[in-house]
């Protein structure tokens, strides 16, 4: 709140046009509140500087993005993203989500497949457990794979009752190439909703 | 021989050199005059001489008659038997003039009735005993006050008008008594001044020069505050733009791009803060210390501090003679 008060502050006296009000005002603010400095913080789950300070290392999988701040009953749209990959032909991705908080409303392919050819894409939904499963990958013998980072899927969530609901990948989550070897994966982002 | 060759060069000279005023007065073609002394009604007869005094100054300065000197005119009188003060007929006065040789007497009342002085003044001709000029005035105030009055009726009974300072020291009023002139200064008056404004308690207190000094440092020092505190804000908006940026960015070349944007604002934004902070540290000595020297060394004293006082007052009660009302006078200096 007091991160938003300051943004509004800063961006209200570039408004000012007047330069004596604005000296004033200015002054004023530097003597009564004093110049604070935000501490530096690069949180986006994309970036791989970032997401190796998190204890995330690449090739991972992560959310994008990977908090939300809802009202109960609403519904987001969560990204499922592949950090760092290279060679990759084709993924199994099982996530994990809290049942009694959240359901699957839909399920839908992301750009990274979908830019290179037509892929395969396959979900199961289980909600009982609170998995749902994702298949994808190219077709055919022309040995396609992709690399780097890019959206898997695309979610959309609905949000049951209020409360704090972790989405995670498990550990049955793969990558493999085009020659169904598998594939290293070192990190798993998180994602939270908390729905109010 | 030589000796008294020279003597006798010297004593030419003396006689050319001295006869000059003589043939230039000779030469005078004014009007000669002798005042009597005016005669005091409700006021002491040494005033009534102390104004005469100044009226024959006056007449004098004016130059427009010719005056005959008081110290003569009574060697004259005397020698003939007359008292001055005495004489205050029209046939006295016309005989004293007879007997002082000259074209014309000036003679006069000043009395009083109630807080009102009346002067009455007339010239006239010794040969003929005919009035030549009368002058009259009525004034309301201190005593002292008829001074002007006196000055300004010596011109006027010479046919000459007023100068102009004259008539302005009449209008500005001659008794001027301070009024209002609020608590005398203090040293804690000088620090509230100073702690309001920097500088303002060294004006109050008499000391332009630390006034000067105390306010251009805190200008200067907050005129670096103000392009710091600015480059802060500027930094401070453009970092969180760069971070909103960064965090809503998918695409990997454009959030390292916008995270290296964010970086430089943030380096900005902690330099600037940290000059930001030293300067305000600096004015808050700056204002200290000038609240601090306000009390110190508080206002000045002058030797007669009644009469500074007097002086350093812009308002002053004055009494204008031509309306007969009394008036707040506000003046103030604009340089010497």
């Amino acid at each position: 709140m007091k991160k938003y008060s300051s943004i509004l502050f800063a961006r209200s006296i570039n408004l000012i046009k007047q330069p004596i009000i604005r000296f004033s005002v200015v002054l004023l603010s530097v003597f009564f509140t004093s110049c604070e400095v935000p501490t530096e913080s690069y949180e986006n789950p994309l970036d791989e500087e970032s997401a190796e300070e998190d204890g995330i290392e690449t090739p991972a999988l992560v959310f994008f993005p990977d908090e939300f701040e809802v009202t109960a009953g609403s519904s987001v749209s969560v990204q499922v993203y592949a950090l760092g990959v290279s060679g990759v032909a084709g993924a199994h991705i099982q996530l994990s989500y809290e049942k009694s908080l959240i359901s699957i409303n839909s399920v839908n392919v992301g750009d990274l497949f979908a830019s290179s050819s037509e892929p395969v894409f396959i979900f199961e939904d289980n909600p009982e457990e609170g998995k749902l499963d994702i298949y994808t990958s190219f077709l055919g013998s022309d040995s396609a794979t992709i690399s780097g980072t890019g959206s898997i899927a695309t979610l959309v969530l609905g949000t049951l009752t209020s409360g704090t609901s972790i989405l995670s990948y498990t550990s049955d989550s793969e990558f493999v190439d085009e020659n169904d070897n598998l594939l290293e994966l070192n990190g798993f982002g998180e994602g939270e909703i908390v729905a109010q | 021989m030589k000796t008294s060759i020279k003597n006798n060069f010297m004593l030419r000279f003396l006689v050319i050199f001295l006869s000059i005023p003589l043939t230039i007065y000779s030469q005078d073609s004014r009007e000669t005059v002798a005042i009597l002394d005016f005669e005091g009604r409700g006021i002491s007869q040494l005033e009534a001489q102390t104004l005469t005094d100044r009226f024959r100054t006056a007449l004098a300065s004016a130059g427009a008659l010719r005056l005959v000197e008081r110290q003569m005119m009574e060697e004259v009188l005397q020698e003939q038997g007359f008292q001055q003060t005495g004489c205050t007929s029209d046939e006295c006065a016309v005989e004293v003039g007879q007997l002082l040789g000259v074209q014309n007497m000036i003679g006069g009342a000043i009395g009083r009735v109630g807080k009102t002085f009346t002067i009455d003044m007339r010239m006239f001709s010794v040969q003929t005993g005919e009035n030549i000029r009368t002058k009259n005035v009525s004034y309301g105030g201190a005593v002292d006050g008829l001074i002007i009055e006196i000055e300004i009726l010596a011109y006027e009974i010479s046919g000459l008008k007023a100068p102009d300072p004259l008539i302005a020291k009449r209008k500005a009023g001659i008794v001027a008594q301070p009024i209002v002139t609020g608590p005398s200064k203090t040293r804690f008056g000088a620090m509230m001044r100073s702690m309001f404004i920097p500088g303002m308690g060294q004006f109050y207190s008499g000391r332009k020069k630390w006034g000067y000094i105390w306010l251009i440092s805190e200008l200067g020092i907050g005129g670096g505050l103000y392009l710091f505190g600015s480059q802060y804000l500027t930094s401070f908006d453009a970092y969180n733009t760069s971070i909103d940026q960064y965090r809503n960015e998918t695409d990997v070349d454009m959030i390292a791009e916008y995270k290296a944007e964010a970086q430089g604002h943030h380096s900005d934004m902690d330099a600037a803060a940290t000059q930001a902070e030293t300067l305000a540290y600096a004015a808050a000595g700056v204002w200290a210390a000038n609240v601090l020297h306000a009390l110190i060394t508080g206002p000045k004293k002058d030797d007669d501090e009644d009469t500074a006082s007097f002086q350093s007052s812009p308002f002053r009660l004055v009494y204008d003679p031509s309306t007969g009302a009394s008036l707040i006078n506000f003046s103030f200096s604009i340089g010497r």
